[in-house]
């Protein structure tokens, strides 16, 4: 990159006619013409007046500036104003000194110092790459020590960083807090750790326990429940933007989305290293030792990029190429938040403002997510060994093997039948009324088959169905010329042309010399045959895969592909775009594929002409594609099955060949030769003309075997994922518009303000991004996390910005304490656990939240931590506190999402099916997050819109947070089932508001609470009806401020 | 409204809510994020704003735009190069339906869809030169209402609300009044994003509950009243105990709000009231229920004004008619979304004028995108974002004017060209604000309404 500014400098000291361009032209040029000439803005008239090359090359009317000739040279007569020429600018005039100059300059043969080509960016902001990277947070993180501090306030401390809080305030004079009395400190430390306030059990067990170290006993006890997953899962979510569903116009629901929530909720309650947790998000189906769960044996890695594609959706797209800009925007500014703490979507259009981020960075981020591309993967392959599925391809082979011998005598036999069928092939009205039945029609079918046996024998009749039926199989069409000479052999197919596939999943195999389909369930045992490309499910529908050719530009001509197969979907993914198929403009680019013969697809692409795309074929792609709001996922079929091929066998040249069938079919029996041989021989089983005999003591060991291994297949299990596409640099956009690419080369590589590596690996650098976030020398990635775990715990990043790390962020309030706490993170191995568990230990989290009162007054916000916050709760605790007070809440973990309540919002086409008010007692994690329908009491507490990510949420403190928690249904249906257990306590009115208060505030009632515990009681009418009292009782409870606000 | 509400006065209630709060001053906005609460940056023309949505594009050539040639060359293959459409099904030229006719002093053309607003000319400017950015409904309905194409951005209504706040104590200071139509892309387009809740929309219903959670659930008379004095009292305690903490006196005396607001908002909104002949001008006696909807929506409208309230959006009806979105029967579908709207708006200008209200209420009428001057299939209009009519009125716009203009086809803006950029910008600046200065701090930047776009339009001003 050339800054213009030091070229000038340098060639402006040598040059009057320079020195005379910076001092009077260049002022001139960016006042009144760059606004409308310049690549950063606008190019009116085809005119650049932002570079010499632009001028040179002139506008729509031709050169503008004569070196030279001023009077001759078109800007001078247009900035005249003279007649017949357009006038410039169109709405002022440049007063007549500026003209002067402008025609001085041009008889000074117009020296311009501005030597940047035509489509080449101008440096125009003086972005200073060097400069940026003196920014705080790009300094390597520093070895702190640990403050020493005055000996009467060391024994206040308990951890290291407690010292670098107590020196702060030491150095403002303030004492810290006083200890937070252990009730208010083991809630306070509940909600933060689980979300969840301590049942009354737990507290009962807290107080009980009067050894030392009760409250470090009780916050090991909360960090190992599985509830802490949920929570800290949920923190992820904010900042992954999660969402289930696509918003836009129909709100389509991404299927298994929510398993990426399932993996969250795991990742932290088994403490992954972070470290490994930026692998798996950004690479984590390209790690060469997956994490498997102990448990299932399942993959749990390949589900870490699963949020990268949780973009909104938009249908009806006129520009995919637009739209990809739009969804990989999203994908950068995830990233750039999450684990660099930069906001690097900014620099989209232009180098970033304020930030060492180049727009070359964002667009290297680009290329990188361009050559990556959705996908569901399978997490239960990896139970899949090598091993079992060479157990499983050979029982397989076996099967058919003996099938094909056990039917080999019946090749003899088949002379008889074979007469029969030509004799009726004569029957030209037999034909004709054959080929015009209608398929649909069962009862017009089962009359002539009916007909055609008492004519004929069952053989012969299943032979003449197999060739004259509608639908006949296509495999065996090409012997009708064996019994008609009317019906010659079907011409070779059309070859589609080389296509280069990549195949993901163990499903897909080679099928160029034949593959059968076996069900060993069913007496035929053979199903079919694919004798040319790949196919999948030919073993067991269960084997997953997913193929996909590599990027190729469109011509504009249809895209043409042979597919066959049951509950597979085939589609043209032009750039990238997810919704495929949805749209009217889409929708015939995504075919569902039901049907066992082969159809010839194409895709139309003269609406798309010169875009990147790649073909994509999906077994199980039924239960892989978006659906409508309310429609529930779609089953994985044990029938699915699909081939693919650019080029489908001969059949003809099969029986071409042949004398008669009954020569033909021995010789297939005894193995076919080729593809075509093993579909036309899968057929014959298909159809019924040959059958297995299975009596045959060979085949019935060999079944025995076959379901043996099949059995130990687990359903798919799948995931949103990556894979490697093809490998593609992306252009920078000139002002971030995609249709104006730069001409340079613009390689992949980590952040030029980082360390500005080149990536050297084959694939799409995902793996070396992780490698780079994650090395030693990076500043942001530890500080980054560390802080967001901070803000967490204490209500407020050290960083209080902390999904910004740049100038326009917040600076660090504790700059030693952040370095140190990243120091730590790292030395213990990035383990999440065990940072929350030392803050929690800290002094400075068992502080109470009573302020000192000069602290009080001149550090309002608590940036020097005298004291620990009152915070109200999350949206997600509120309700779930309800529901624990109620006795409604259901404490199992994971699972498909509840469809929220959504009663109270308006109806449209892209409603969801209504959820039950209460959610089933799952806690708020499990609600659908189904984003033009998300649950309106969390979003009233500020839950976030799920669309952008958020690492700090507003806490706003609103009128329609109390109508919410007065008049909303829920909180009446809970205030109701709380009364109604209450009232059915056995135990006195003073004892059931002691529970009460232990469950809403887990704390005992104060004497003044009993008392007015009572008198409201009394106030409510116990006596007329206790329950009602109750109820009343329990909703006024809930609305109590403490109930929802933690001290 | 509920009769629960009866004995207790409100003025007792306000009295009584604030024995033994402490100073009421700290429950300022210490712990949380402040609102820019910023004055006007200079005098407003428009106190208030209704923004009167026109849900999936209104034919500008069917309407604002009246195109000649079209009946001339109806029928034809278009003659210019047609751009990338939606369902990509383009027909032929398609002549309008409907005549236009001169109104008013200043002649303003209007076709006969709009007999009503017609009557009302000499207060419009007509913005012929409309254009948005995408052609499809949910990009461009966000756009209309946030600048970015993008879903989740805080919507015009919000930043109104975050740049001036409320004037009503009682009311929330951004209202939209739903129709019953859901919006392609969804309600949350007129959210507030980012911005904090309190600048969020209150959704009210003409019918039905009026607002969500508005409507105690107790059905005992005075119930909610005993539950609320006793909560105070306990509340109190705690306040007593914490003395110290903003955050819980703010929640406290939020609670004193949200039951004034449990009794303005019903009364406000409740048209029942209104003499008979302000039904029957806004159309509450209309055969067609829609109209009668939209009539109630609109007289709700000028109602919330009246207290203050500072942006009032209208989405329209459902029910008969998917919203204006005539991909095909344009003339029965058009016919029908015109006839719900057309007599209650200018009903709305008629009485707010007659009270004096016009001068200092901007309305604006405005879908996301117009109708392609050809047909799609036999008898409909596909998307046009490349040129279309909007128009405003009222509070500082220069009535009876036309600004801008399409080509001769209606396909192109050619004259004046303006995006909703400019639209934002000219709407904030009538309310006193300029638009490149209301700015929040969102993802590193300070985010503005208008992006980094938008121009003032002398020409439309009075």
């Amino acid at each position: 990159m050339v800054s213009s500014l030091v070229l000038a400098a340098q060639v402006a000291s040598g040059s009057d006619g320079f020195t005379f361009f910076e001092n009077k032209v260049r002022p001139i040029m960016e006042e009144h013409c760059l606004k409308c000439h310049s690549e950063a803005k606008k190019v009116k008239g085809g005119l650049l007046l932002d570079r010499k090359a632009g001028w040179e090359d002139g506008g729509d009317s031709g050169p503008v500036i004569v070196p030279g000739k001023p009077e001759e040279s078109l800007l001078i007569q247009m900035i005249r104003h003279e007649a017949d020429v357009e006038a410039m600018p169109p709405k002022s005039k440049l007063s007549d000194g500026e003209i002067a100059d402008l025609a001085r300059w041009i008889k000074m043969g117009a020296p311009d110092p501005r030597g940047e080509a035509i489509g080449q960016k101008i440096n125009e902001s003086g972005f200073d790459l060097e400069e940026r990277k003196q920014w705080w947070s790009l300094q390597p993180v520093a070895r702190v020590a640990v403050p020493k501090v005055a000996p009467e306030v060391e024994e206040w401390c308990r951890t290291d960083l407690d010292r670098f809080v107590i020196a702060g305030l030491e150095a403002k004079g303030w004492a810290p807090a006083a200890e937070a009395d252990e009730v208010t400190l083991l809630r306070r430390a509940s909600f933060v750790l689980t979300g969840l306030a301590p049942t009354p059990g737990e507290l009962d067990e807290f107080l009980a326990d009067s050894r030392e170290g009760a409250y470090q006993r009780a916050v090991d006890r909360m960090m190992s429940s599985p509830h802490f997953g949920e929570n800290w899962a949920r923190h992820w979510m904010d900042v992954a933007r999660y969402g289930e569903s696509k918003a836009f116009e129909n709100d389509y629901v991404m299927p298994h989305t929510w398993r990426y929530r399932d993996y969250l909720v795991r990742a932290f309650n088994e403490d992954v290293p972070y470290d490994q947790f930026v692998r798996e998000a950004l690479a984590g189906d390209l790690l060469e030792h997956p994490r498997i769960n102990p448990g299932t044996g399942c993959n749990e890695s390949v589900a870490g990029p699963g949020f990268l594609h949780l973009a909104d959706g938009h249908h009806g797209v006129t520009d995919l190429h637009e739209d990809e800009a739009r969804v990989i925007d999203s994908m950068i500014n995830v990233v750039g938040t999450a684990f660099h703490g930069l906001t690097i979507s900014c620099a989209r259009c232009h180098d970033h403002k304020f930030d060492a981020i180049t727009d070359e960075d964002y667009y290297s981020l680009y290329g990188m997510f361009r050559s990556s591309r959705l996908h569901y993967a399978n997490v239960a392959e990896s139970n899949w060994s090598a091993e079992r599925s060479r157990e499983l391809r050979s029982a397989h082979g076996d099967v058919v093997k003996a099938t094909v011998k056990s039917a080999a005598a019946q090749a003899g036999k088949l002379e008889e039948a074979i007469a029969k069928v030509r004799k009726l092939a004569e029957n030209k009205e037999l034909v004709e009324a054959w080929r015009k039945l209608n398929p649909k029609d069962a009862e017009a079918r089962k009359k002539l088959r009916t007909e055609l046996g008492e004519m004929t024998s069952p053989e012969a009749a299943r032979w003449f169905v197999a060739l004259y039926a509608p639908g006949g199989k296509q495999e065996l069409l090409g012997m009708k010329h064996l019994f008609d000479s009317a019906n010659p052999p079907p011409r070779k197919s059309e070859s589609l042309g080389e296509r280069t596939w990549l195949a993901d999943g163990v499903g897909f195999e080679s099928a160029e010399s034949g593959r059968f389909f076996v069900n060993p369930d069913d007496p035929k045992i053979i199903q079919r045959a694919a004798g040319g490309g790949m196919v999948a499910g030919h073993v067991s529908a269960r084997l997953d895969g997913t193929v996909r050719s590599e990027d190729f530009v469109t011509d504009g001509g249809p895209i043409k592909i042979w597919v066959k197969g049951r509950s597979a979907t085939v589609s043209l993914v032009i750039r990238n775009y997810e919704l495929v198929g949805h749209g009217p403009t889409t929708a015939p680019l995504r075919k569902r594929v039901n049907s066992d013969q082969w159809q010839l697809i194409q895709f139309p692409t003269s609406l798309w002409k010169d875009e990147v795309a790649f073909i994509q074929i999906q077994h199980q792609g039924e239960s892989k594609r978006l659906r409508g709001a309310g429609a529930g996922e779609v089953a994985i079929s044990d029938e699915a099955w699909v081939a693919v091929a650019t080029e489908i066998p001969d059949w003809g040249k099969v029986w071409s060949g042949a004398n008669s069938i009954e020569e033909m079919v021995a010789s297939l029996l005894e193995g076919p030769k080729d593809g075509a041989g093993a579909e036309v021989l899968g057929a014959l089983f298909s159809s019924g003309l040959l059958a297995a005999d299975l009596a045959d003591p060979q085949l019935k060991k060999a079944l025995g075997s076959l379901k043996k291994v099949r059995d130990l297949i687990e359903k798919p299990v799948y995931v949103r994922s990556l894979v490697e596409g093809t490998n593609m640099n992306e252009p920078v956009y000139i002002r971030g518009n995609h249709k104006r690419p730069s001409d340079e080369e613009n390689p992949r590589r980590f952040l030029a303000g980082l360390s500005g590596e080149a990536f050297t690996g084959r694939g799409s650098g995902r793996r070396e991004w992780a490698e780079q976030l994650l090395k030693p020398g990076n500043p942001l990635t530890a500080r980054v996390r560390v802080n967001r775990i901070w803000s967490r715990v204490f209500g407020k990043g050290i960083v209080a910005s902390v999904d910004d790390f740049g100038k326009m962020g917040e600076k660090p309030s504790h700059p030693e304490l952040l370095d140190f706490l990243a120091n730590d993170f790292v030395k213990e191995k990035w383990s999440i656990k065990a940072m929350i568990r030392k803050m929690l230990l800290s002094s400075t989290f068992r502080m109470s939240s009573i302020p000192g009162a000069e602290a009080a007054e001149l550090d309002p916000g608590n940036v020097f931590l005298q004291r620990m916050p009152v915070r109200r709760m999350s949206a997600e605790s509120i309700r779930d506190h309800i529901l624990a007070a109620s006795g409604d809440l259901k404490r199992d973990l994971f699972g498909p999402s509840v469809p929220a309540y959504i009663k109270d919002q308006p109806n449209s086409r892209a409603k969801p099916r209504e959820g039950p008010l209460g959610g089933n007692g799952r806690r708020s994690i499990y609600l659908a997050s189904q984003r033009n329908y998300l649950p309106s009491f969390l979003r009233t507490f500020d839950a976030p819109n799920s669309t952008e990510p958020v690492g700090r949420r507003n806490v706003t403190n609103v009128p329609a947070q109390s109508l919410a928690l007065l008049n909303h249904p829920l909180v009446h249906q809970q205030a109701k089932v709380w009364g109604e257990r209450i009232v059915k306590r056995e135990e006195s009115d003073q004892e059931k508001l002691r529970h009460l208060h232990r469950v809403a505030f887990s704390r005992e009632a104060t004497k003044e609470e009993i008392e007015w515990g009572l008198s409201a009681l009394g106030k409510l009418g116990t006596a007329a009806n206790p329950q009602e009292a109750w109820i009343s009782l329990c909703h006024i409870i809930i609305n109590r401020k403490e109930f929802i606000y933690v001290f | 409204m509920s009769s629960s509400l009866s004995h207790l006065s409100r003025r007792e209630f306000m009295h009584r809510g604030s024995l033994g709060f402490g100073s009421l001053a700290l429950a300022g906005l210490l712990d949380q994020e402040a609102d820019a609460a910023i004055k006007p940056h200079f005098a407003p023309k428009a106190k208030h704003v209704i923004f009167l949505y026109m849900d999936g594009g209104v034919s500008h050539v069917d309407s604002f735009d009246p195109k000649p040639l079209l009946k001339k060359e109806n029928g034809q293959k278009p003659k210019f190069e047609v751009e990338a459409t939606v369902f990509n099904n383009n027909g032929n030229i398609l002549a309008s339906p409907w005549e236009f006719k001169n109104y008013g002093q200043s002649g303003i053309p209007i076709s006969d869809l709009f007999p009503h607003i017609g009557s009302c000319a000499d207060d419009l400017c007509v913005m012929r030169s409309m254009t948005a950015f995408s052609p499809s409904h949910p990009n461009a309905n966000y756009s209309l209402h946030s600048g970015l194409i993008l879903s989740g951005r805080p919507s015009m209504g919000a930043w109104a609300s975050y740049g001036l706040g409320s004037s009503n104590a009682d009311l929330p200071s951004y209202v939209v009044i739903h129709g019953g139509q859901v919006p392609s892309g969804g309600m949350q387009m007129t959210g507030e994003g980012f911005l904090p809740a309190a600048h969020g929309p209150s959704v009210l219903h003409p019918k039905g509950v009026v607002l969500q959670n508005i409507n105690p659930l107790e059905k005992k008379e005075g119930l909610q009243q005993d539950k609320l004095a006793l909560l105070r009292q306990i509340d109190g305690q705690l306040q007593e105990r914490r003395p110290d903490s903003a955050l819980i006196a703010s929640a406290v005396k939020n609670y004193e709000m949200a039951y004034r607001m449990q009794m303005a908002v019903p009364e406000v909104t409740d048209v029942s009231k209104e003499p008979e002949s302000i039904k029957k001008l806004y159309g509450l006696d209309s055969k067609f229920n829609n109209t009668r909807t939209y009539g109630a929506q609109c007289l709700m409208a000028r109602r919330l004004v009246e207290q203050g309230v500072r942006f009032v959006e209208l989405t329209i009806t459902t029910g008969n008619g998917d919203r204006w979105d005539q991909h095909g029967g344009l003339k029965n579908g058009h016919t029908k979304n015109a006839l719900a709207v057309d007599q209650p708006i200018a009903a709305l200008i008629k009485d707010l004028k007659s009270r004096g209200l016009l001068d200092s209420t901007l309305l604006v009428f405005a879908g996301e995108f117009g109708r392609t001057p050809f047909a799609q299939g036999r008898d409909g209009r596909d998307h046009n974002p490349q040129g279309f009519s909007i128009w405003m009125a009222g509070g500082g716009i220069k009535g009876g004017t036309i600004y801008g203009a399409t080509d001769e086809y209606g396909y192109h803006a050619v004259e004046n060209k303006m995006t909703v950029h400019d639209m934002h910008a000219n709407m904030l600046h009538l309310m006193g604000v300029d638009h490149e200065k209301l700015t929040y701090r969102y993802g590193g930047r300070d985010v503005r309404l208008t992006d980094v776009h938008g121009e003032i339009i002398p020409e439309i001003l009075a």
